[in-house]
């Protein structure tokens, strides 16, 4: 049985990572990737927490979590689709009309 | 090569790693893990997953699904769209 801390433990070097790559990567794709590695940190949280209080909503709200991060990984691919398709580049020091 | 930004990129993820993993150490959390059934036919308000995203979170569950729908569309369309100019 792997004490709750390691979870915890586990789930920040997760979210390290993910905010690593969000921090130092140019490539767009790579960006969502990370964002996908933060949004599962939070998860292994959920169920961690809901393993070890008994309480099945904790597993619920990861499930649900899944499918939200499903969505939002089809609606950033399809934007940066576009951009490339107009832009010719997905580098995100060259996409700049977003910023002021 | 390690440009400036992945140096720094680097210090701020490691001092905020080491500040969750302090805080995370030495907290009484519960040691005893429960399992949890993913349903519970028996009793009509069971602890299984199923029940709980059914009967409890059944209104979420819709949402989700309405999310994922509108996720869907808002793809495809901007996947297929032709001739538009996205940004300035």
């Amino acid at each position: 049985m792997i004490p709750l801390e390691w979870e915890l433990v586990l789930s920040a070097l997760l979210f390290g990572i993910g905010l690593y790559g969000v921090l130092a990567r140019k490539n767009a794709i790579m960006v969502l990737m990370s964002l996908e590695i933060v949004i599962n940190a939070a998860l292994l949280n959920f169920v961690a927490f809901s393993s070890y209080s008994g309480d099945a909503s904790g597993q619920v709200f990861a499930l649900l979590g899944i499918a939200v991060a499903a969505a939002d990984a089809a609606i950033g691919l399809a934007i940066f689709l576009s951009i490339y398709q107009t832009h010719g580049t997905v580098d995100m020091d060259r996409v700049r009309f977003l910023r002021w | 090569m390690i440009t400036q930004r992945q140096a720094f990129a680097v210090a701020a993820v490691a001092a905020l790693f080491l500040v969750m993993a302090v805080s995370f150490i030495g907290v009484p959390w519960p040691t005893t893990q429960h399992e949890i059934p993913v349903v519970n036919t028996t009793a009509p308000g069971g602890n299984g997953i199923a029940n709980s995203l059914f009967q409890t979170y059944a209104i979420a569950l819709i949402l989700i699904g309405i999310i994922l729908a509108a996720a869907m569309v808002g793809g495809v369309y901007l996947a297929k769209m032709e001739g538009g100019k996205i940004g300035p």
